[in-house]
């Protein structure tokens, strides 16, 4: 037998020596013996997993101040039915529990002849303290975001929707860390078949250790060979509460800061909650500004090459010799110089995210004067390469959501663009357009409501109408659905 | 194979057919502006049989299974067809088009593409579709806006001459119609709409592309022999650059559309006749498709396409729809007598 | 082993890139090009720089003669934006054809007649294009391109119109150029006739001789109706103005009726057809032939 399954004893010196071996003497557990009206009894707790004043003022001195006599059944009982110790008190009768809930900020209470423990919930845990999104930044909504426990990102949602149709479930998901998961729905919108779904691919994950969304992504997306993601990420409560009202699921984990979504469609990469906070003008316009970035992000340098290279009489006169003057001096041919250009613009970002805060500065000055400076006046790459290369970058960080494929294909479309011209670039725009009409989920394909098209929904997509119109929707995710996938 | 929506048919219906339509060759007779017509009508009554059919769920798919023969000869066709589209392709491209002087050589880089895309399935063709048709009505658009300021209406001689052989030609392009009745048991919504409107969208764009290549090239149609190429040589819509190289995009990607629909509904058929195998048919066909295209006469590949056409998606409908009406005929003398 | 493979294709493709034909840096790139066919085909070029030289070379085709060319000036000819093709009348229509249709030329692009081996050696194309495009918008020149050139040269009559270089004005004078090279100067009244009796249609300010001096006149915009009745062809021009003397509008009106009928007449008398002649008569039904001179009445109303 597993030793973790095995039941509590009732002798408390034999149940406090089989704790100290499961733990191997960890230094962060806690025994406190005490007695409690004649009972030798020991309170455990876990170091740093919580809080010591609100334990000593909410747990041992209750605890201690027992004066009547009780055996230990009735002593339990007295403590559950009359002392409000805590709100969460589960009893603990394996040990598989017991360490679960002390390593989760329980304290427990041992209590000779007693073959159960009791658990009381008094996590206090430091925790970082509730502040505005590093990814998801935007102008007009809200400053907070998710934050690392689980608990805390419940509340947000929940301050957001006082409705009882938002339902939470709780489970543990990891062999060895037990990390806490909740499915967050809305029961009234959400398909059924979805939800059992993912149920059932969660209950397949055989992991030891879930530390952030990754581990748990790739079980919930079904298209392996994809670039483009079929669930989506999300570290703000407001977006996530619009989500769910459209019928869709969040998955939050217990140790991380960002929440899964599911499903999701292509069209969201390039929404923002700024966009519901403008006018319906503005908001369409900037919304289109934000396709045209991506376009811009992905194939401005591969135009660019397969225009001058293979088919030069696509540009004016002019501009054809502003360009001869500024390659003729280049050494290297084109694609190499723009590839190379994009891989130092890939080391600089990589370099930038790692480096402490107080250096980062110095890195944009070097990167800046060393590839824009310094490598132009060498004549080692030219300007109006670096021109489309920046505006390239630059149009990519309009959607961080699809940063990964953008730079994937940006750097393929560079190759087959100098090695084939447009025909080479109508190739790869076949495969890339294939890849993400392929891209499904539970039945939901990525490319919806643009393919299948529903018109109606391209209220929200090709503009924004206002609220007045979009409030008679009773839109749910469900209307994507392509049965039998 | 799941459901593929009505505008999705005929959104692939349509690109298949811009394909054929780019591919006409010597339309420089007005008289061709009425036979064109006349051609469409025609396909409109071909496909009567069909769309009866599919009002019964699920009729041809239970004739492939009741007759694997037939799904044989419909492998065969695509096949054949998929062959003449490769040597469509090297026949009609300008030298500009291809990358490289080979034949061979682009078309293993077709097939390289069309490996992936056909092994993704029909229903990612189906979404694609869509996004493909945006962008062919924008290279329409672009087109019209070239051609525009070299229109002289009086290039146009009313004629008769070429009404017969406009017919001919429209409906030997018209292979579509085989996709149509291959696809039509997985179609969900209004399927007769679809089709209707492919038959009329694909002849207004021929009757456009005849009308351009009279009224903007003259007589210097009969030089290229293509009137699409001639168009896009002619029609800049800017003074200071040629934009023909930008119809590249759009040659190819309507090319691997076309030739995707092909594998896929080949891929479609082996399911019922070689389930186990149907996991190869995509590389195979495909590789089958360029050895033909090299090896075989063009002429008599042209040939069996034209005999087949109206036999497999015209006379194979309405031989199955009269048995059905004559079974349902009988049913009800039955149950008449019965009562 | 999928992944290893994938690594493998990926730094193929990457050293690739580097080995790729043609940088833009590598090419020619021609403002005006000039053909002439003695015996054998003679090619000449000019480039978009002021002192650029211009080399002739010769060969058997235009495949030939560009990769003779390529050799010469150490990278490969471009003519995509060349603005300007100078012909002799030595050579027309296959030349121009291949260039067009095989090798890239814009069909935009001007042609002119003069000889190219004097005119490449002093005249500079850019001034000679710009002059080109101003004495179109300015009224003074028929428009006149490649495709234009081209379809007229496939007709019946194999004849088109072709601007020249002119010693006595400033703007360029035209001729009809037959596709056998023989040449006809049109006369300055008959090539302003041209003008509208060919698509031409744009604003610009005339200036005509009155009693009281010289008067200008603004015409906004012009159109053309062809049609054919039997073997009779009518040419109506339609011209607008706002400009509402009388006086002013009758005098431009006789002036534009003279204009069309010398254009038709020495066009005519060259047996030639720019103007449309022989897609009138095929609407008609009417049997056409190298010596037809079909009956062609001008009317002309200021609007």
């Amino acid at each position: 037998m597993n030793i973790k399954q095995k039941s509590i004893p009732e002798h408390l010196e034999e149940s406090l020596a089989e704790v100290r071996q499961i733990a191997e003497n960890s230094s962060d557990i806690l025994i406190n013996r005490l007695v409690i009206g004649n009972i030798s009894c020991a309170v455990i707790a876990c170091e740093g997993m919580l809080s010591t004043a609100i334990m000593t003022d909410l747990i041992i001195k209750p605890l201690t101040e027992i004066s009547i006599q009780l055996d230990s059944e009735n002593l339990f009982q007295h403590i559950q039915e009359n002392l409000l110790l805590s709100l969460d008190r589960p009893v603990v009768r394996n040990y598989s529990d017991f360490f679960k809930l002390l390593y989760s900020g329980f304290v427990i209470l041992l209590a000779e002849g007693q073959n159960k423990a009791l658990a009381f919930g008094v996590q206090g845990y430091d925790k970082r303290s509730i502040g505005e999104p590093s990814g998801e930044k935007n102008i007009l909504g809200a400053q907070d975001g998710f934050i690392e426990a689980i608990r805390t990102n419940m509340s947000l949602i929940r301050r957001r929707m006082k409705t009882p149709l938002l339902k939470f479930e709780l489970s543990q998901i990891g062999n060895l860390s037990q990390t806490d998961i909740c499915l967050c729905y809305m029961t009234d919108r959400v398909p059924p078949q979805l939800l059992r779904q993912i149920k059932k691919k969660l209950a397949t994950v055989e992991l030891d250790t879930v530390l952030s969304t990754g581990y748990l992504q790739s079980f919930l997306e079904k298209c392996r060979g994809s670039l483009f993601d079929s669930v989506s990420l999300t570290q703000r409560p407001d977006v996530l509460c619009s989500k769910l009202l459209e019928g869709r699921i969040a998955l939050l984990i217990d140790g991380t800061p960002f929440v899964i979504v599911i499903p999701k469609l292509f069209v969201e990469n390039f929404q923002t909650l700024d966009d519901y906070n403008n006018k319906p003008y503005y908001a369409g316009f900037s919304r289109w500004i934000k396709y045209l970035a991506f376009f811009l992000a992905v194939l401005l340098p591969a135009l660019y090459i397969a225009v001058c290279m293979h088919h030069p009489e696509l540009l004016n006169s002019t501009l054809v010799l502003i360009l001869t003057e500024a390659e003729q001096e280049a050494p290297l041919s084109l694609p190499t110089e723009t590839i190379f250009v994009l891989l130092m613009y890939e080391v600089i970002r990589e370099a930038g995210l790692r480096l402490p805060k107080s250096v980062g500065g110095a890195v944009s000055i070097v990167s800046g004067l060393i590839i824009g400076d310094s490598a132009v006046a060498s004549g080692l790459i030219s300007t109006p390469m670096l021109t489309m290369v920046a505006i390239s970058v630059i149009a990519a960080f309009v959607t961080p959501d699809l940063n990964a494929p953008i730079t994937v294909l940006r750097l393929l479309f560079i190759i087959v663009g100098g090695l084939w011209g447009l025909f080479g670039i109508g190739l790869l725009g076949m495969l890339a357009l294939y890849n993400l009409c392929a891209t499904e989920n539970f039945g939901f394909p990525v490319t919806a409501p643009l393919a299948p098209f529903i018109s109606k929904s391209m209220r929200d997509v090709a503009t924004r109408v206002n609220f007045q119109r979009m409030q008679s929707g009773n839109f749910t995710v469900e209307e994507y659905h392509e049965q039998n996938s | 194979m799941s459901k593929i929506r009505s505008s999705q048919l005929f959104c692939i219906l349509v690109l298949c057919g811009a394909w054929s339509v780019i591919c006409i060759p010597s339309m420089n007779e007005s008289g061709q502006i009425l036979g064109t017509i006349a051609g469409c009508l025609l396909q409109i009554l071909f496909c009567l049989p069909m769309l009866a059919l599919a009002k019964r769920q699920g009729s041809f798919e239970k004739l492939i299974q009741s007759q694997k023969w037939l799904g044989m000869l419909y492998i065969i066709f695509f096949l054949l067809w998929g062959a003449q589209s490769f040597i469509q392709l090297w026949e009609v491209s300008p030298p500009q088009l291809l990358p490289y002087s080979s034949k061979i050589a682009g078309g293993i880089l077709i097939i390289l593409t069309c490996l992936y895309t056909s092994s993704v399935g029909l229903k990612a063709t189906a979404r694609c579709a869509p996004f493909m048709i945006a962008l062919f009505i924008i290279s329409v658009i672009i087109l019209i806006l070239g051609a525009w300021k070299r229109i002289d209406i009086s290039r146009i001689a009313f004629t008769r001459t070429g009404f017969w052989d406009s017919i001919t030609i429209y409906n030997n392009l018209s292979c579509e119609l085989m996709i149509a009745w291959v696809l039509l048991d997985r179609v969900k919504g209004r399927r007769n709409l679809a089709i209707n409107s492919y038959l009329l969208t694909k002849a207004g764009f021929c009757i456009l592309i005849l009308f351009l290549s009279i009224t903007v090239g003259g007589r210097l149609t009969e030089l290229t022999g293509y009137p699409f190429f001639m168009l896009t040589t002619l029609s800049q819509p800017l003074q200071g650059q040629r934009a023909d190289a930008l119809y590249i995009l759009v040659f190819v990607m309507l090319y691997i559309m076309h030739i995707t629909i092909q594998t896929g509904i080949i891929g479609h058929l082996s399911e019922f006749l070689f389930p186990a195998f149907s996991k190869y048919t995509a590389p195979v066909s495909l590789l089958f498709m360029l050895l033909l295209a090299w090896l075989a006469d063009s002429n008599i590949m042209q040939s069996i396409t034209t005999i087949s056409l109206p036999v497999l998606a015209f006379l194979v409908p309405l031989l199955l729809r009269m048995k059905q009406f004559s079974k349902s005929i009988h049913k009800e003398q039955s149950q008449h007598e019965a009562f | 082993m999928k992944h290893f493979k994938l690594l493998i294709f990926l730094l193929l493709s990457l050293l690739l890139t580097g080995c790729s034909s043609e940088s833009i840096a590598d090419r020619v790139y021609t403002q005006a090009i000039g053909l002439t066919c003695d015996k054998q085909l003679s090619f000449y070029t000019q480039g978009f720089e002021q002192d650029s030289d211009t080399e002739a070379v010769t060969g058997t085709s235009i495949a030939e003669v560009l990769r003779c060319e390529e050799s010469v000036n150490g990278g490969k000819v471009f003519i995509g934006h060349t603005e300007l093709l100078c012909l002799d009348g030595t050579c027309t229509l296959e030349p121009a054809e291949e260039l067009l249709f095989q090798q890239g030329l814009s069909p935009a692009c001007k042609i002119l007649y003069t000889n190219p081996k004097k005119y490449f050696q002093d005249a500079d194309s850019t001034a000679t294009v710009h002059m080109i495009r101003m004495s179109e918008q300015n009224g003074l020149l028929s428009s006149t391109e490649l495709s234009t050139a081209l379809n007229e040269w496939h007709g019946i009559w194999e004849t088109a119109l072709i601007p020249a270089e002119s010693k006595s004005q400033d703007y360029p004078e035209l001729v009809l150029l037959h596709k056998n090279g023989t040449c006809t100067k049109l006369s300055d009244t008959a090539s302003k006739g041209m003008y509208w009796l060919r698509r031409n249609s744009g604003s610009f300010t005339m200036t005509l001789e009155t009693p009281d001096g010289e008067q200008d006149i603004f015409i906004e915009k012009t159109k053309l109706q062809k049609s054919s009745q039997q073997d009779k062809l009518y040419y109506h021009v339609i011209v607008n103005t706002k400009d509402s003397n009388e006086e002013l509008r009758d005098m431009l009106q006789k002036l534009i009726t003279k204009q069309c009928k010398f254009a038709v007449l020495e066009m005519l008398r060259a047996n030639a057809d720019v103007i449309g002649m022989q897609d009138l008569l095929e609407n008609a039904n009417i049997e056409i032939n190298k010596n037809l001179k079909p009956e062609v009445e001008i009317s002309v109303s200021i609007e």
